[in-house]
């Protein structure tokens, strides 16, 4: 059985980057397959789709390894952080991973993105490379914006993603801005905007919204509810943390967020009901195992059988791999290999951006402005550091 | 309603901020005609003073208010040239005159205005001053006698004011009727033109309004968004009234007739929201235009100026550009309190990632907003709204569709020796009313409109002093970590040896600001011959 060999240049492709045509399967990798999602979905003030969803054998096993390889990447953070390779704050995704890759099943790259400071995984379903992330990370010169924004700040505007942003509930406005010039240039496409359960309660999402509705925009809102906004759990925060009826009079839907293929339908669902009537609210019932950043333990405001609990009866990434055995589309050992190539992926991507420099100190003032009229600007020694921006 | 009752003891007593500003039409056929015939007049703010029994700086009684006086006088000299004579002058009639028609047709009366200039006697001569009288008087033309006009009623409506730098007298002779009439004299032939052949041309000349070297700030800035919108379809408009209601100080009248409600956005009164949007359609490339009905309701939104647009291009190494303008009102108006009256140059003018523009003259104005939309960065556009209304004169090169002023480039407006005055937005129209006290005592300012807080134009600033050796910044904003802060900290830095005296400035009082009209004119700089007592 031919596997693919992995090749430093495989790090700079993109996901979905795995190729499962080249294993000798009996069944049409395209062929379709149903399954049920295992929770229905819950509307307010609209029919929910159907529980039954259409896949395909190459999707599942693609679901499987872009999921492992969020995990990888976000565990591998983790050890960077506490060898103090990764400063600042560090947000992680794991336990989330599904939210991400089921949204990028259901759109394409026309269709926007956009998400507060958890959004590694995310970068990387928008096409995101390894190396751009963890260089990134690492503040060097090959992260994805040159090592001047750092974990939060990740952006792939020719893929769709406009960030990674720090301030809370401030990308819901900046998403339906999106949405608004997706609608005046008339491009047939939608935002995605993404927000927390510790967002959804601030007021600049009701004022979007309100406007969104008013103005028909394609926006859906996404609320990733993982239950803790920071340490504070959602019924302390919320009067009401039944976020997906807080659109009142826009429409929402309850969504099983562990379950990718339940994503999906309801990504697609969304999709077309925004291109259509305007926004809806999608609440994805999801979980982080990390606390909120990299400085919290986690364990102070929740307890750890709650969260090895989780792990154990939802994660994502054993959902699918059960799918994937029980339809018969691989191996144990195959998918055991493919979490292998996985982590070896990111332990070369690792090493890569390791090699990488920081940026050139003349990198302190560039990209102040788009045009700089040739204006003078001045670091913390004025008479030393002064520079003219181009 | 209760009818509007300003006049007590024989004075006029407006509340702060109440701005009494009639047109031509108005004041002859709402107030003198209704006057004349005794009918109740729409509010009650114009007091019968016979205005020749005074000299023109009496009439203000104790107001300090330099706004237009108007009074109920005596028709003197209306029908004759006789001259109105005060204790120490007289109004001499400069010989234009206008006529005034209704303009639904309905009233048969017309309105006739004629200009006046205030001489001062000054022992055996007499001395022209910038005290100006229009004088309106009502007539009606006699079919029976060919519709020559007669004058009708006794009272006349008389508009006060001393000319200032900048504004225009609309009479000039060009505009005058009797164009024959070369003479300062009092042409008496008005009364017995015939009246249709006068019609057409009258008419014209009433309802045009500036000439064609002369736009108001209004104007300006109209037409600099109209020219905009009209050369790229990406730009559009948002903010709250800007659409039905044509806009709260009416500058985006128009617009939304001529390009449609999909690029004049009119939004709930949501700043955070609206402004989040703006910023976020920016991201995607379109070019949005966002008002701020004053910029002190910016601060609602300053999260998504600062945090979302001035800093994603850096952020994002160059990714994200953010090329949006934030416009509307900055600084003191006149009465609206505290909340209403802050300046926010130095605030905006310390961020990187921003341009921050202020505009003073028309020319400013069209030509920075239009390069403001032009910008891919995010551009902080702030105006002033006692400015609107104001006229001043253009070049035809200003008039240009594709007329642009360069951003971080101060304009000299008056050149000096002595002192560099460095002003923007509205104190720079005091620091030339400054300059020319100045001038009287032998002193010669040079005048220096920023119209960029950022980027500060260091270069000019520091040029200016190094050939004047003095220097005092102007601001209206509060005096701590002002502009004028960072305008005396940068010419200290590049040019101590040059100064011959400490540098120093003037800004507003360190109090929020106050309501009442006497100490909210303390609170804020103004251009007076005497120093101000506290």
């Amino acid at each position: 059985m031919a596997q693919l060999i992995r090749r430093a240049a495989a790090l700079n492709k993109s996901l979905p980057a795995a190729s499962f045509a080249a294993r000798g399967l009996a069944t049409a990798s395209t062929s379709s397959i149903t399954v049920e999602t295992s929770l229905p979905f819950t509307g307010h003030n609209i029919d929910p789709p159907s529980r039954s969803v259409e896949t395909s054998p190459q999707e599942l096993l693609t679901f499987f390894r872009d999921m492992a390889l969020m995990r990888r990447m976000e565990i591998a953070a983790d050890s960077l952080y506490k060898a103090k390779l990764i400063r600042g704050f560090c947000h992680l995704y794991d336990g989330q991973e599904a939210v991400c890759v089921g949204m990028e099943a259901a759109i394409n790259r026309k269709d926007c993105i956009i998400t507060a400071y958890r959004d590694h995984c995310i970068f990387l379903g928008r096409g995101g490379t390894l190396l751009e992330a963890f260089a990134e990370l690492m503040g060097r010169k090959d992260g994805c914006s040159k090592g001047k924004g750092g974990s939060m700040h990740f952006y792939k505007k020719e893929g769709g993603f406009y960030g990674g942003h720090g301030i809370v509930g401030a990308q819901v406005p900046l998403g339906c801005g999106l949405a608004f010039a997706q609608k005046y240039s008339k491009d047939e496409s939608v935002t995605f905007a993404m927000y927390g359960d510790g967002a959804a309660n601030q007021g600049q999402l009701f004022e979007a919204l309100n406007m969104a509705a008013l103005w028909d925009l394609p926006a859906i809102l996404v609320c990733e509810n993982n239950h803790y906004g920071m340490g504070t759990a959602e019924w302390r925060a919320a009067k009401s943390p039944a976020y997906y009826k807080r659109g009142d009079y826009v429409p929402g839907l309850k969504v099983d967020g562990m379950d990718a293929l339940a994503v999906k339908q309801a990504c697609k669902f969304a999709k077309e009901h925004a291109l259509k009537n305007g926004p809806i609210i999608l609440e994805m019932d999801t979980y982080r195992y990390h606390g909120h950043s990299m400085s919290d333990p986690g364990s102070t405001y929740r307890t750890r059988d709650e969260i090895s609990g989780v792990r154990q009866e939802r994660d994502p990434i054993e959902r699918i791999r059960k799918l994937v055995l029980a339809h018969d589309l691989a191996t144990e050992k195959e998918l055991k290999d493919t979490e292998k190539e996985v982590r070896k992926e990111v332990d070369e991507a690792i090493a890569q951006a390791k090699e990488s420099p920081m940026p050139d100190p003349s990198e302190l003032f560039s990209n102040v402005y788009a045009k700089g009229l040739g204006t003078e600007s001045f670091g913390a020694d004025r008479k030393e550091v002064r520079t003219v921006l181009p | 309603m209760d009818k509007l009752n300003f006049v007590r003891d024989g004075g006029r007593k407006l509340p702060p901020g109440f701005r009494f500003e009639p047109t031509e039409e108005e004041i002859v056929f709402q107030y003198l005609s209704r006057k004349t015939f005794s009918h109740p007049l729409p509010a009650l703010v114009i007091p019968e003073i016979d205005v020749f029994s005074m000299d023109p700086w009496q009439l203000a009684g104790d107001s300090d208010s330099e706004e237009d006086m108007y009074f109920f006088s005596n028709a003197h000299g209306c029908d004759n040239e006789s001259e109105r004579v005060t204790p120490s002058g007289v109004w001499k009639a400069n010989g234009s005159s206008k006529k005034i028609i209704n303009s639904s047709k309905r009233m048969p009366i017309v309105g006739i205005k004629k200009s006046l200039v205030f001489y001062m006697r000054s022992s055996t001569k007499i001395v022209a001053t910038n005290w100006i009288m229009h004088q309106y008087c009502i007539a009606l033309p006699q079919q029976e006698q060919n519709n020559c006009l007669v004058r009708i009623g006794e009272w006349s409506l008389c508009r006060i004011f001393m000319k200032k730098g900048g504004r225009q007298v609309e009479d000039d002779d060009a505009n005058s009727y009797s164009a024959s009439s070369s003479s300062p004299n009092y042409d008496p032939t008005i009364f017995n033109e015939n009246f249709e052949q006068g019609i057409g041309a009258v008419a014209l000349r009433a309802y045009s309004s500036s000439s064609a070297n002369k736009m108001t700030v209004r104007d300006a800035i109209n037409s600099a968004l109209d020219e905009e919108m009209s050369a790229d379809p990406k730009v559009f408009m948002m903010g709250e009234e800007v659409g039905e209601y044509q806009g709260a100080y009416k500058i985006t009248k128009g617009l939304l007739d001529k390009y449609g409600p999909q690029r004049v956005v009119d939004t709930p009164i949501t700043e955070a929201g609206f402004t989040g949007i703006g910023v976020g359609a920016a991201y995607h490339g379109l070019r949005p235009v966002v008002e701020f009905m004053t910029f002190n309701f910016s601060m609602q939104a300053i999260d998504h100026i600062i945090n979302s647009a001035a800093k994603s291009n850096y952020m994002s190494a160059g990714q994200i550009s953010v090329p949006i303008v934030f416009r509307g009102p900055n600084g003191a108006a006149s009465g609206v309190g505290a909340q209403h009256s802050q300046c926010y140059a130095a605030w905006f003018g310390s961020c990187p990632g921003l341009k921050v523009l202020a505009p003073y003259s028309a020319e400013d104005a069209r030509g920075l907003l239009k390069a403001a939309i032009r910008d891919p960065d995010p551009v902080v556009f702030l105006e002033n709204e006692l400015l609107y209304g104001e006229s001043f004169p253009v070049s035809a090169e200003t008039l240009d569709s594709s007329f642009c002023v360069p951003i971080g480039k101060a304009k000299i407006e008056r050149e000096g020796k002595d002192v560099t005055i460095v002003a923007y937005s509205k104190m720079v129209g005091f620091s030339l009313q400054a300059a020319d006290i100045l001038a009287k005592e032998g002193i010669n300012a040079e005048v220096i409109n920023l119209r960029s807080i950022r980027p500060l134009d260091r270069a000019a600033i520091n040029a200016s002093v190094r050939k004047t050796n003095r220097l005092v910044t102007v601001e209206e904003g509060f005096p701590q970590h002002g502009v004028g802060a960072e305008i005396c900290a940068t010419v200290v830095e590049d040019s101590f040896e040059y100064l011959d005296a400490p540098v120093q400035r003037i800004a507003g009082a360190d109090v929020p600001t106050p309501y009442a009209a006497n100490i909210e004119r303390m609170a804020f700089p103004q251009a007076c011959a005497s120093s101000f007592p506290l």
